[in-house]
């Protein structure tokens, strides 16, 4: 079969390299569904045995709601989040994996916390800026900054809490700093 | 670790101790594939870095959670590519991604790691074919970036994007023509 000729410009587009906090989000969903993987998935099952994890994941559904619902133990990863200036449109807490984003006349206060819900500092969020919680677990508070500013006050011991940004990984010492970030990989 | 490998060196050893669930192998296999899949996703979203690393993180965890169902029929970079197809298809549907605010921008360029050192004209280019992708519609836009970053035969294609090898050819054949008309001002 005959290939059709690729544009020259084609071939001269880099190969993008991706950020090392994909990585570090993979290992934090890993860790995050440890415990409760199922064992590895087999290519075929009885019908039978369809109905009987069925049942089971019913059962297991609503003993997490029941354990979430009432158990206070095992705090959930998050940080919280609060309204400065414009509109949140769902204000209230950050967790692993999800993103937050300001539009031109918004601003919002990220309270950091561990992963057993000590507060270790503040973040405050620019107008049109775009954050990423990447990850919270002991040893390690990661934020991904994609693009606009950011300003931190943190009283975590040093390197516990880290900034990517699309040009390098910020390592907090225990102080206050502004961190920008633009598309064009400057920070 | 095992690091650095190409996807030709990617060995039934690693594939069967990613499905004894060894992290090192996993590590292995996201670092043999990690640049070509998030250069699709950067590409195929417009330049969207944070969509682009949504992307890859979920199609590594789809590999990493699936990958006890692959028997080795097709070949692995085929399957992989599958969940790439698949991933860029569902983010397709997906307008907006999902944001505690709206009124986000469009990001309309992409990261180069050490952009500020290449010289003008080739930057315009890169920029001129950046865009020229991006007005492609999805079902041209796909093959050329599978076809250009991953060199995959028509064969390879049509599995990944379960279709058959003539409406692989056609689409890369209209594809390149659009990409050519759009790019016949920069010869």
């Amino acid at each position: 079969m005959k290939d059709e000729r690729i544009p020259d410009q084609l071939r001269e587009l880099p190969l993008a390299k991706a950020p090392d906090s994909i990585w570090t989000s993979i290992e934090a969903s890993l860790e995050a569904s440890r415990n409760t993987q199922a064992a590895p998935a087999r290519a075929w099952r009885p019908v039978w045995a369809w109905g009987i994890a069925a049942v089971a994941v019913i059962a297991m559904g609503v003993g997490s709601w029941i354990f979430t619902r009432y158990s206070t133990r095992t705090p959930k990863a998050a940080w919280e989040v609060v309204r400065m200036d414009g509109k949140l449109t769902e204000p209230g807490k950050i967790e692993v994996g999800e993103w937050l984003q300001t539009d031109a006349s918004s601003r919002a206060r990220i309270t950091l916390s561990d992963i057993e819900a000590r507060s270790i500092g503040t973040i405050d969020v620019a107008p049109n800026t775009r954050v990423r919680m990447v990850a919270s677990r002991p040893g390690e508070q990661r934020l991904r900054l994609a693009r606009g500013e950011i300003s931190a006050s943190v009283s975590a011991p040093p390197r516990l809490f880290f900034v990517d940004t699309p040009a390098s990984t910020a390592v907090d010492l225990g102080c206050a700093y502004t961190m920008k970030a633009a598309t064009d990989c400057s920070a | 670790m095992v690091t650095g490998l190409s996807d030709r060196e990617i060995s039934a050893d690693i594939i069967e101790s990613c499905r004894q669930g060894d992290r090192d192998a996993f590590r292995a296999l996201y670092e043999a594939y990690k640049d070509k899949v998030y250069s699709i996703a950067l590409y195929f979203f417009h330049g969207d870095e944070s969509a682009a690393s949504d992307m890859t993180q979920q199609v590594f965890l789809k590999l990493i959670h699936g990958i006890a169902l692959y028997r080795g029929e097709a070949g692995f970079a085929t399957w992989l590519y599958r969940l790439v197809v698949n991933a860029c298809m569902d983010g397709a549907r997906r307008a907006k991604p999902r944001a505690l605010t709206a009124g986000a921008a469009a990001v309309d360029t992409l990261a180069e790691p050490g952009s500020q050192e290449l010289d003008f004209a080739r930057e315009q280019t890169a920029r001129s074919v950046r865009a020229a992708l991006s007005a492609l519609p999805v079902k041209f836009r796909l093959p050329i970036l599978l076809r250009y970053f991953e060199e995959l035969s028509y064969g390879e294609m049509a599995a990944a994007m379960n279709c058959s090898m003539g409406t692989v050819a056609s689409r890369l054949n209209r594809g390149h023509k659009m990409l050519a008309q759009k790019l016949e001002s920069l010869r």
